[in-house]
């Protein structure tokens, strides 16, 4: 009878290492793929342009339109890059085979994660740095230190939040022919709910109370807020902040005990997904 | 370790540095399966299945599809959870040995891709950086002839370009077990023969493979051991060349008639355990020396050559579609 070989520990590269390979991988594929710099600065950048257009001389919630939708426009390029880009790139990379590859390598999964998060958010400082350029060198909005030091925080906190939040989303997401319609299409409603686009005029109340609950609402509000204060007094809004950090964190939970690895056999529908997931979960 | 039946000459692989380094005993198991399980909703793909890898030894998994190669595969590199049953690999549970594990194995899985974004070395590189001590990424590439390709972006590769990178990236870390997952399926003879090269190059290396396949030329060639899979269970195991028992079945011994002869004038002892169809003779026999003795002097006393002689063994696939026939086939 042949005995089995004893095992033995091995030396494993550091985290930290792996974790900023990470992030310089996902970066890579983000600056390389069309999708990922269309969604960060074109998309954000056509629609400043477009509501510039429309509503360009008029004053809103007390100061001038550009101050309001740029700070608008950063924080829908945040919600581009954290949510839309992560739901459709992991999405691809699980359906292609990517992912399963990696996680028969040492990789640990957190330093996947970790890097997608790293990544967004290197992508996203440039996406919100040009939209807030052609905000001032076009529309001439008023920037000083405070509101830059306001809105770098809020980003960082938006970006951590809304890449999370696609992560964690991602494990519904079916497959890649659904991963961008189902990213929209639950994106683009809560914008319109959420004073992104134009100022409420007031909904129905439940509407408002479900736009309170979600992130897409603080982020905006935040950003908003502080491009329309006074130059110079520009703080941070910190319940929103808190919203933002707390989505982050339930998020981040649902990605390290749910995240799937590989593309969905041709078979359970998302009911089953989900009750299998109560199921797991229950177990836990 | 399983010694090598084979008679190709292939150098001996036992450069054994490598794992010893590694304090990896030679006549060990590199994996051993033990009354393995596993049940899917309402099938049970796997119904109790044993086996043993020795170390340094390639070891082919066969079957049809459906059979729960693939299963077993991925049970051992830790993609599954097993029903029932205990597997060992390099000593680790696969279910639980983490990075410690996984820094010593690679894998080829049957179908996965690569990011598009990336070029063949960018890739290789960054799965080097997975490894506390992987192989050099250029010494890889020029391993798996890969060469030319080397700055070209992944979604340029062709079908054979792609499945070499896959095992290249499984050879990256330097791993002592590599599983490959039906390595050649869908390849045309030229890519699968230049493929078989890359792997007979790892048995030089001295490392362990664990190969599925369904493919019996490509078994046969590569594989020391055959376990060959069934509807959920183990059906045969053995080296290629007696796998079934067919190198002590019984042989066929075939000719022609000679012209002029009838069937009757045949030796008694010949006649006797013959049949005739449409003008070759065809008899089965556990004894062919003793058989041909009789008929090779009954040809020459008569001045007739016995055209289109020839003893048959059943072949590797003669075995194997036998084994298998009553396998159910599923998609």
């Amino acid at each position: 009878m042949t005995v089995a070989i004893a095992p033995q520990r091995s030396r494993h590269r550091s985290r930290l290492r792996l974790v900023l390979g990470q992030i310089g991988y996902q970066s890579v594929l983000l600056v390389r793929s069309p999708a990922g710099a269309f969604f960060a600065v074109v998309v954000p950048l056509m629609i400043l342009v477009a509501l510039q257009f429309l509503y360009g001389q008029q004053t809103i919630e007390g100061v001038r339109s550009a101050q309001f939708f740029t700070a608008a426009m950063a924080a829908f390029a945040v919600m581009n890059v954290g949510y839309i880009t992560t739901i459709t790139g992991t999405v691809i990379a699980r359906d292609e085979g990517i992912l399963k590859r990696l996680r028969g390598t040492p990789l640990p999964p957190v330093a996947y994660i970790a890097g997608r998060i790293g990544a967004a958010a290197l992508m996203t400082a440039g996406s919100v740095t040009v939209v807030i350029l052609v905000g001032f060198v076009i529309y001439g909005i008023s920037l000083d230190g405070s509101l830059i030091g306001v809105t770098a925080v809020t980003v960082l906190v938006g970006i951590l939040c809304f890449t999370t939040v696609g992560l964690a989303a991602t494990v519904v997401v079916a497959s890649t022919d659904v991963a961008l319609p189902i990213a929209y299409g639950t994106l683009l409603p809560l914008c319109f709910i959420s004073d992104v686009f134009i100022p409420s005029g007031g909904g129905p109340g439940w509407l408002t109370t479900a736009a309170s609950i979600l992130p897409v609402k603080h982020l905006a509000d935040a950003l908003e807020r502080a491009f329309a204060t006074p130059p110079g007094n520009a703080t941070l809004n910190g319940g929103d902040l808190v919203v933002l950090a707390a989505w982050a964190a339930g998020a981040f939970t649902v990605s390290v005990l749910f995240f799937r690895w590989e593309p969905r056999p041709s078979g359970p529908g998302i009911r089953r997904r989900l009750v299998k997931l109560i199921h797991a979960a229950v177990r836990r | 370790m399983v010694g090598r039946s084979d008679s190709r000459g292939v150098v001996e692989r036992s450069p054994a540095g490598a794992r010893e380094r590694r304090g990896m005993d030679t006549g060990a198991a590199a994996i051993t399966v033990e009354g393995l399980r596993k049940a899917y909703a309402a099938t049970e793909a796997l119904r109790g299945i044993s086996f043993v890898v020795p170390a340094g030894a390639i070891v082919a998994l066969l079957g049809p599809n459906g059979a729960g190669k693939t299963t077993t595969v991925e049970i051992l590199e830790g993609h599954r959870r097993r029903s029932a049953g205990s597997v060992s690999v390099l000593g680790w549970d696969p279910e639980r040995g983490g990075r410690d594990l996984r820094e010593r194995i690679g894998i080829v899985l049957q179908s996965a891709g690569f990011d598009r974004e990336l070029t063949v070395r960018e890739v290789l590189r960054l799965y080097a950086s997975f490894y506390a001590s992987p192989r050099s990424v250029d010494e890889v590439i020029s391993l798996l002839g890969l060469d030319e390709k080397r700055s070209a972006r992944t979604c340029t590769l062709s079908g054979g370009q792609r499945r070499r990178l896959d095992l290249a990236l499984a050879l990256i870390g330097d791993p002592d077990l590599i599983f490959l997952d039906e390595p050649t399926t869908g390849f045309d003879p030229n890519a699968r023969r230049r493929s078989w090269e890359a792997i007979e190059r790892l048995r030089t290396l001295g490392k362990t493979i664990l190969l599925t396949s369904h493919y019996l030329d490509e078994v046969q060639r590569l594989a020391d051991r055959v376990v060959v899979l069934a509807d959920g269970l183990i059906v045969a195991e053995g080296p290629p060349s007696s796998l079934g028992g067919r190198d002590v079945s019984e042989a066929e011994v075939l000719f022609r008639l000679p012209d002029g002869a009838a069937f009757t004038d045949l030796p008694e002892a010949v006649r006797g355990v013959a049949r005739l169809d449409d003008g070759t003779v065809e008899i089965h026999t556990d004894s062919p020396t003793k058989l041909l003795y009789v008929l090779t002097a009954w040809a020459v006393a008569r001045g007739a050559e016995l055209t289109a002689l020839r003893i048959v063994r059943p072949s590797l696939e003669d075995v194997y579609l036998e084994l298998t026939r009553n396998a159910t086939e599923q998609p």
